[in-house]
């Protein structure tokens, strides 16, 4: 397996580019199978879970192409099969997100039910409750939810109402709305931008949303949608990434191609830790004058709250910082893998339930260290940034699920870090 | 758009020129499955190629798998840097012999 080896010490100085964003390509990319007609797709970022989508899609017999400028364009007319296998659900729990497309579209999806995670418990009894109240026969069989509509029958439009917010849960629901019979009414929806840039994109295709970004999300049911030309929306949580790297390192950055306005809660702590930040209509730059840190607390929840998929990162920030926070889990109850790992570099860390107390210490020493998941394996890339030494990194494959060309946007930026082959 | 092209420039080396899109890759397929032989390996040099989208990704594969019967092996170079990023989407990198990267 690959691992990264970092050398800490150096400030973080330069610019990048913002890839677009995984959590919004990965349900547009299943949106695809909605048209009657090719949609083509740009900022679509090159990451290891938008090849198993493509694969995924492939495998149905959905004919993709990839052009020079990495558009790519998914044309839903050649499809043959309505199953998403398990060897690649399991790989990628997102592959859930075609059950509602291939229902709605095609009457018929035999989607592996994905089993455990490592981050916590992330049942899909709610996309398959909630497709039930739209009118769908569902058993489960074998390890996959089968699903079915009579011939000629459509899902029925009702008001929904999720007994937990869930981002795939509500994009489950909301693409397979927009061919149903009537109006379906999604309350307590997620409210995360990933789910609003799906919507635009269905809107763009011919369907009737209202009220995404919201709590309550109405979609009045029409007869077909098409393919049209979208761009996905940039990736907020890769942007705050490297904001916390220029931050943890003391150093001096500007991320381009981004959206300031979806990061609130993320940039409010950022200026906490007394960084000096400035932003455009698509840029954010952020200096920390070469200061250490200041601790900040921090509490996850759903958005626009202090977002989950970033607390690791803040946890390897806060190892170094000058003074105490706390950092609390409310949305998956086991997300703190990467704390035993930052230990092992130094860092004064003790939980407590869903609370981590931090305290910072001056200097993190270089250890070998393995990544757990996607965001646990990026804070030790930050973690690696700063101590005293080498670091290296196993199991970055979890990296390479989120995070376009890591070690060549951090090198670019002056980073010590290179990839060695496994 | 100009027609994709296979080249013959010696006994083992063939040159791709013009466009491997959609729209030519299906014709420069049926026009060179059989073009391709040598006594050894086969080094295919992309250096004019122009345009191209994924299919190009789908011809290697298939001059591959042809001369992987005849038991040869295709060796790439002079790959456009583009490419490479649609052989690493497609999850396709690891799959072809490249050597010489632009």
């Amino acid at each position: 397996m690959d691992k990264l080896i970092i050398t800490g010490g150096m400030p973080l100085a330069g610019e990048i580019r913002i890839s677009g964003a995984k959590n919004a390509a990965l349900p547009i990319l299943a949106a695809a199978l909605l048209a009657d007609t090719p949609l083509n797709l740009g900022n679509v970022p090159h990451l290891h879970d938008i090849t198993t989508t493509i694969e995924l899609l492939g495998r149905m017999g959905v004919s993709i192409t990839i052009g020079e400028k990495m558009r790519v364009e998914i044309d839903p007319r050649t499809i043959q099969h309505f199953t998403a296998p398990y060897e690649l659900v399991k790989t990628m729990r997102a592959s859930i997100l075609v059950l509602g497309p291939l229902l709605a579209r095609f009457g018929s999806a035999d989607v592996s039910l994905p089993g455990g995670c490592a981050i916590g418990s992330r049942p899909v009894n709610l996309h398959i409750d909630a497709l039930i109240a739209l009118g769908a026969d569902i058993s489960v069989e074998n390890g996959y939810i089968k699903a079915r509509l009579k011939p000629g029958q459509r899902l029925q439009g009702k008001r929904l109402v999720m007994e937990m917010v869930t981002v795939t849960g509500t994009e489950n629901i909301m693409m397979a709305a927009t061919l149903a019979e009537g109006v379906t009414i999604i309350d307590n929806a997620a409210r995360e931008p990933e789910v609003v840039d799906l919507a635009n994109c269905l809107i763009q295709m011919g369907a009737k949303i209202e009220g995404a970004g919201t709590d309550s999300i109405k979609i009045t049911g029409v007869a077909n949608l098409s393919g049209t030309r979208y761009d996905i929306l940039p990736d907020r949580i890769e942007t705050g990434t490297y904001l916390v790297a220029a931050a943890i390192s003391g150093g001096r950055i500007k991320v381009k191609d981004t959206r300031p306005d979806l990061m609130e809660s993320v940039l409010s702590k950022l200026s906490e830790t007394g960084a000096d930040i400035s932003m455009g209509e698509d840029w954010i730059s952020l200096d920390m004058h070469g200061a250490r840190p200041k601790a900040v607390s921090i509490h996850t929840a759903p958005y626009p709250a202090f977002p989950t998929d970033m607390q690791a990162q803040f946890t390897a920030l806060n190892s170094i910082a000058d003074g105490v926070a706390t950092i609390t889990e409310t949305v998956f109850e086991n997300r703190f893998m990467h704390v035993q790992e930052m230990q092992r570099m130094g860092a004064n860390l003790r939980l407590e339930g869903n609370t981590l107390i931090c305290t910072g210490v001056e200097q993190l020493t270089a250890a070998p260290v393995m990544a757990t998941d996607l965001r646990a394996s990026a804070s030790l890339v930050l973690a690696g940034l700063v101590a005293n030494g080498e670091t290296v990194v196993d199991r970055i494959y979890h990296i390479d699920r989120g995070y376009e060309c890591i070690e060549e946007k951090l090198q670019q930026l002056g980073a010590k870090i290179r990839r060695v082959p496994g | 758009m100009s027609q994709g092209q296979l080249q013959k420039i010696d006994d083992n080396r063939y040159g791709l020129t013009g466009d491997l899109t959609f729209q030519t890759v299906p014709a420069l397929w049926k026009s060179s499955e059989l073009a391709l032989t040598s006594a050894g390996e086969v080094c295919l040099d992309l250096c004019k190629v122009e345009r191209f989208d994924s299919s190009a990704l789908a011809l290697l594969i298939g001059w591959m798998e042809v001369l992987e019967r005849k038991q040869l092996t295709l060796k790439l170079i002079n790959v456009p840097t583009k490419m490479l990023d649609i052989a690493r989407v497609s999850g396709l990198d690891t799959m072809l012999n490249i050597h010489w990267q632009p």
